[in-house]
């Protein structure tokens, strides 16, 4: 099924890249490079494109692979991240290096200020899908924006080597205020909802008791209600730089709490040059169902790093490099439009889990 | 749950704010050059984010937060 979904995928990206050659608008490729000191390593090519097409429409289409290596298990030193989502990795094979692919396509068709969009994801034991409507409106002679969406998800679970399937639905729904605020400053900012049900534990990953005789499998709620509110601010300075700003607060019924603040810093070198620092600073509180060490069996448990409490914080730099002055003329004048860019981040965190991401791109305006 | 009620609150206020403010600033066209450059987009690392979101979604509790696209600077 997975090599399937990837051969379709590739045949309509083909179809669909040789008449955006003569097109005048946007492919890009991305190459994602993402390790831990758990030993995951995670390597993402994506590709994405933007046309045109009759009647106003607008057609976008993202693909990306994964290919998860997760070490094996009796290796770990700390709790390891779950590959891609939370179906992680089968306890089957537990000296051995566990490899799996999983496959993104996100199609997006628009017109004006309505969009329609589709997300599919499939690997080994985990089939994600979610349908999104989105639209926005214009007042105050395009000085404010007031934007809605809401989206659908329906995921399909099949745990390796165990005989049962599961199922989860979401629902999501956005609302979000942009208002320019003066010639240099723009502001932005919004909530969101989401209402999940279903399976939403990790059936592979079991649950630490004081009794060592007792090896459950975590068990979470099947429900759980989601909100943020989030403000960002961006502004522009005289001397080529401009500090992006934001801050979200998070709240669900499970009682996790938190906050997130993130910055982005950018500096023009050059006309052709841009770098972007960046530092993001993230703080939860634990779910109400989380214990370091279960003592007896609970109606929900949970040996998930994702409801403990913690903090983190992520430092990056990006260097953005447009073609134009290289390519004005010749052969290679129709990527004069073009971008180059690369980036290093590195995210730990309270929990003893430190990670280094990589970030290729190369994107093409015609 | 008293933080669910408080974000859907803030939601609330914050369609009225749009609704009964949207005409107190007003920047004319010829003003919004800088607001139109590529950094001062919120949406221009959204690829970007999809793979970040994408990472951070299983090491952290929390999502969302992103937005919609809009425009606000009459640049989209």
């Amino acid at each position: 099924m997975n090599r399937k979904v990837i051969q379709i995928t590739a045949a309509a990206l083909l179809f669909s890249l040789s008449p955006l050659i003569l097109a005048d608008e946007k492919v890009s490729m991305r190459a994602n490079y993402f390790s831990d000191n758990t030993g995951t390593v995670v390597k993402s090519p994506a590709a994405e494109f933007v046309k045109d097409l009759f009647g106003g429409f607008e057609f976008g289409l993202r693909y990306s692979l994964d290919r998860v290596l997760i070490p094996p298990i009796n290796s770990i030193q700390v709790r390891p991240t779950d590959g891609t989502t939370g179906a992680s990795r089968p306890a089957g094979n537990a000296d051995k290096t566990y490899a799996k692919n999983r496959s993104e396509i996100i199609a997006t068709l628009s017109k004006d200020s309505y969009s329609a969009s589709y997300y599919y994801s499939n690997e080994l034991d985990y089939v994600g899908r979610m349908a999104t409507i989105a639209t926005n409106a214009d007042f105050n002679r395009k000085n404010t924006n007031i934007a809605g969406s809401y989206s659908f998800g329906w995921d399909n679970i099949k745990p390796t080597g165990i005989d049962t399937a599961l199922t989860k639905i979401a629902h999501n729904i956005n609302a979000t205020l942009t208002q320019a605020i003066g010639p240099k400053t723009i502001g932005r900012f919004g909530v969101d909802f989401a209402y999940l049900s279903g399976f939403q534990s990790n059936p592979y990953r079991i649950v630490r008791m004081q009794n060592v005789n007792i090896i459950p499998i975590e068990n979470h709620p099947l429900q759980r209600l989601r909100g943020a509110f989030f403000a960002k601010l961006n502004h522009y300075f005289e001397s080529k730089t401009a500090l992006n700003f934001e801050y979200r607060f998070y709240a669900d019924d499970w009682a996790i709490l938190s906050n997130t603040m993130n910055m982005y810093y950018y500096q023009y070198m050059k006309e052709n040059v841009l770098i972007r620092y960046r530092y993001r600073y993230y703080t939860q509180s634990a779910s109400n169902f989380y214990q370091d060490i279960y003592t007896g069996q609970q109606a929900f448990m949970t040996g998930d790093y994702k409801m403990e409490a913690f903090s983190a914080h992520l430092f990056g730099l990006k260097v953005e490099y447009k073609l134009k002055k290289l390519l004005d003329d010749g052969f290679f004048s129709f990527l004069a439009g073009s971008t180059i860019d690369a980036k290093y981040e590195r995210y730990f965190s309270s929990n003893d889990f430190t990670a280094d991401i990589f970030q290729f791109g190369l994107v093409l305006n015609y | 749950m008293r933080e669910i009620f408080l974000l859907s609150f803030t939601g609330i206020l914050l369609i009225i704010f749009g609704i009964t403010f949207n005409g107190c600033v007003a920047i004319k066209p010829y003003e919004r050059e800088l607001l139109a450059d590529r950094v001062m987009d919120f949406d221009s690392i959204d690829e970007e984010r999809v793979m970040e979101r994408h990472f951070l979604e299983t090491r952290e509790g929390s999502v969302g937060g992103h937005g919609g696209s809009g425009g606000g600077c009459a640049c989209n």
